[in-house]
């Protein structure tokens, strides 16, 4: 999967899931402070991610240190990067 | 129902409780223990009026304990703000009427009055509260008794399971999903956990707005002589609830209905 690829992929989440508004999903934007997320919504997100990528994020070490919308999407590219077999696209 | 808009509110601008930018003076410390003075008379009185019944419903089963403890803070609560502050500080309320079935309501947070504004519905329920105010010596102890729910002590599970009993039992919770007071007109962002267990229990909401209260008490508790206005938005029903595909997007359609109704009835805009 290419960045373009997971950013849409991830963004389609948080329109569908969270109706939030596609202009406001810019990579600077931090999850809890600028989006109104909070740890309950957190868990949704990934339930979400989850569905969307097949990948199971909620015992990922890695997941606690997000904190913007550009550090989801880096996560997800490494992750795809290092285990191309496990994740996959929206439809697939 | 008394619409707050045909009401003078042409207070000289220098008692409004927003000039928080000025340092107190003498005169606003003397306004402050008057209003608390009288605040603590009345108050008195009601406790000296209610406490056999208080002593009394202290001696029965859980729930009928509850029910008449949470009538006395009602009590309270309607003396307080009706009788306890005025007339330096008027409430005004409009709005819907709570529903005759349990439901979860919900309120911003401005000051730590709210507590006791929402007793402008009139109606016995019990509210979700951070841990602080059900540690105070008597607060806290009325707060425990009636069955309030202190949402820092307990986990997402267990604030689900006592919001599920109270709601079989036909009493409504009141949550200020802020979290914390804002102290301030702008509204904070809102925590998702009640809108996540209206979803599952498949509970009505009532969004609920209170304006005027930002400084009233300021962080430092000083009261000012100003107005409160309390409005009660219509019911959120759950095929509506259930239709958004989040808590997080159900908390956000609401919270936009919140801070439209503030604009609209701001006592200090």
């Amino acid at each position: 999967m290419t960045r373009e690829e997971i950013i849409q992929q991830v963004n389609t989440v948080f329109v569908d899931q969270f109706e939030i508004e596609a202009e406001r999903l810019t990579p600077e934007k931090q999850l809890f402070t600028d989006l109104g997320l909070d740890s309950l919504d957190i868990v949704d997100l990934l339930v979400e991610l989850h569905k969307s990528f097949g990948i199971a994020l909620r015992n990922n070490e890695e997941v606690r240190k997000v904190r913007t919308l550009g550090d989801v999407y880096d996560f997800l590219e490494k992750y795809a990067r290092e285990h191309p077999e496990e994740i996959h696209s929206a439809g697939n | 129902m008394t619409s707050w808009k045909n009401m003078p509110v042409s207070i000289p601008r220098k008692s409004t409780p927003l000039e928080t930018s000025a340092r107190p003076t003498i005169s606003d410390y003397l306004v402050s223990a008057i209003i608390y003075g009288w605040l603590g008379l009345w108050s008195l009185l009601y406790f000296a009026f209610i406490a056999l019944p208080f002593f009394g419903a202290l001696c029965l089963p859980k729930w009928p304990r509850r029910a008449v403890l949470r009538w006395i803070v009602l009590g309270w609560g309607i003396v307080a703000t009706r009788i306890g502050v005025w007339p330096f500080i008027r409430l005004t309320a409009t709005g819907v009427k709570p529903g005759s079935k349990p439901a979860i309501y919900v309120f911003n947070h401005r000051s730590g009055s709210d507590a006791f504004l929402v007793s402008a519905m009139k109606r016995p329920m019990i509210q979700a509260v951070n841990g602080w105010p059900m540690r105070l010596p008597l607060l806290g102890f009325v707060a425990r008794q009636a069955g309030y729910l202190d949402t820092t002590a307990s986990t997402y599970d267990e604030a689900l399971q006592i919001i599920r009993e109270n709601l079989d039992h036909g009493v409504s919770i009141i949550s200020f999903p802020e979290g914390h007071r804002s102290g301030a007109k702008e509204m904070l962002p809102f925590q998702s956990g009640i809108f996540r267990i209206a979803r599952e229990l498949g509970v009505e909401i009532y969004p609920g707005v209170i304006t005027g209260n930002e400084q009233n008490p300021t962080r430092h508790f000083r009261l000012q002589c100003g107005r409160i206005h309390f409005h009660l938005l219509p019911p959120v029903d759950v095929a509506t609830i259930r239709s958004f595909p989040s808590a997080f997007a159900l908390k956000q359609y609401v919270r936009k209905q919140m801070v439209q109704a503030c604009a609209e009835h701001e006592i200090y805009p």
